[in-house]
């Protein structure tokens, strides 16, 4: 018999272009990522926590959802099935200038070459995307495209030539002597193209079903001798394509639940093949405690998954008091992971604090089978 | 098809917050940009004693319903 426990499947989350001190930036989520999926044996997370431009970390038991498709996932309405790999289409805007189009595609070969992944075909939108970054009331990083009909068409055309993925690269404006730019990079700002890149990616997600993921084409930046380290994976090379490239190669299926009868509530837990992931297997929820106002978030909670609430400061106080959510709070990722490993062993986390508290810190009724067990309190036997 | 930005203050009631945002949301939604407007992204970006839920949104009009398919 292992001593190793099963799989706690994990979501973590950290908000894109709301300027988290730790994931806000280049793909600085990654190294708490690594350290939960260890903690885990499995980690569900996002694009803009695992892309760090040229910089990318490839883990099996990490699986990568774009935010359209997580937040559905853990509302119940999708399953996740993890793949051995996968065909990436690459959607370049037509509004990118040729020689900066001509870097993508060379990134693209590069990671074929070098890394083995399959890619291809290579298509461009009939008309320029034309993005325009913008930001919201609170601060945090919003945008939008004037052509979305033209972006879901490139899709569709991949799709039907054989992609089973889509990366895609659209030409941001560059403004290399703003305020909000300096900021970024002196490591005290927001991302400002994060919220149209998810729009972006949110858009193609929705309308094809299946994996996508964004790059921006930008001219690059005169250096920055004062560069913080947090952004200094975007100043690495030409493009930011192979990280998403990667993460795509082998994201998981999308698979809608609700169908046929099959109810999300009650989950499927193992598919024949034995690595269907449901949302009735979520064992935790991993976001930064003063951005949980999201809805995979509020999903989670209202499912009684536990959710853990780690200090992580940005420009947003939406809190677990402010939402009258119950949390497990904690001052670190490391100790998340901590929480996380006792979730999975089948430890309270109520017990290793003192004083001890009187009841279960996540909330549950007496009919709650337990932190992160399925409803019908059967054992969990997953893989990822 | 058109993309555009969304801001509304909600004070929910007691009981599921999700439950009374996605329909909230929706008819802010279709009053701003027409029948049809659909959430593509949002989230509560303060939350007040007073006024209750700040929530900033995208939201997509003109697309067909999204055809989640496996």
């Amino acid at each position: 018999m292992s001593a190793s426990p099963p799989p706690l499947p994990t979501l973590l989350v950290i908000p894109t272009g709301v300027g988290c001190e730790l994931g806000g930036y280049a793909g600085d989520g990654l190294p708490a990522a690594r350290l939960l999926a260890a903690a885990s044996g499995c980690l569900i997370t996002h694009p803009n926590v695992m892309n760090g431009a040229a910089l990318y970390w490839s883990d099996r038991r990490i699986q990568y959802v774009e935010g359209w498709a997580l937040d559905r996932f853990a509302a119940g309405e999708l399953a996740l099935a993890p793949v051995a790999g996968r065909r990436v289409g690459l959607l370049l805007d037509a509004g990118i200038e040729p020689e900066l189009r001509q870097r993508q595609i060379q990134a693209a070969e590069a990671c074929r070459a070098t890394l083995g992944l399959a890619i291809g075909p290579v298509l461009t939108s009939e008309e320029p995307l034309e993005v325009g970054p913008s930001l919201g009331p609170s601060g945090a990083s919003w945008g939008s495209l004037k052509r979305p009909d033209a972006l879901l068409r490139a899709g569709e055309k991949l799709v039907q030539a054989g992609a089973t993925a889509i990366a895609v690269v659209a030409r941001f404006p560059d403004d290399p002597g703003s305020e909000a730019l300096a900021a970024y990079r002196a490591g005290a700002g927001v991302d400002a193209l994060a919220g149209a890149e998810a729009v972006i990616s949110h858009l193609l997600v929705r309308h094809l079903g299946i994996p996508c993921a964004h790059a921006p084409a930008l001219r690059a930046l005169p250096l920055d001798p004062d560069l913080d380290p947090r952004a200094a994976a975007e100043e690495l090379g030409h493009t930011f394509l192979p990280c998403v490239l990667v993460g795509l190669s082998r994201a998981p299926d999308l698979v809608p639940l609700g169908r046929a009868g099959q109810s999300a509530a009650e989950g499927i837990g193992l598919s024949q093949a034995g690595t269907l992931l449901t949302p009735a297997s979520i064992g935790a929820m991993v976001a930064p405690a003063g951005a949980l106002g999201g809805e995979a978030v509020l999903a989670c909670a209202e499912r009684r998954i536990p959710v853990i609430a780690v200090r992580n400061p940005c420009l947003l106080e939406v809190s677990a008091q402010s939402l009258g959510l119950e949390v497990l709070p904690a001052t670190s990722y490391a100790e998340a992971a901590g929480l996380v490993l006792a979730l999975r062993e089948g430890i309270d986390p109520g017990v290793l604090r003192r004083p001890l508290s009187a009841g279960r810190p996540w909330g549950a009724g007496a009919a709650d089978p337990g932190p992160g067990l399925p409803r019908d309190g059967t054992p969990r036997r997953l893989r990822c | 098809m058109r993309l555009e930005l969304l801001q509304l203050w909600f004070k929910p009631l007691q009981g599921s917050r999700l439950s009374q945002l996605r329909p909230a949301l929706v008819a802010a939604a279709q009053a701003q940009a027409g029948p049809g407007a659909q959430l593509l992204r949002w989230a509560i970006t303060a939350a007040e004693p007073v006024r209750g839920l700040r929530i900033e949104a995208v939201v997509l009009v003109g697309a067909p319903p999204p055809p989640l398919r496996p």
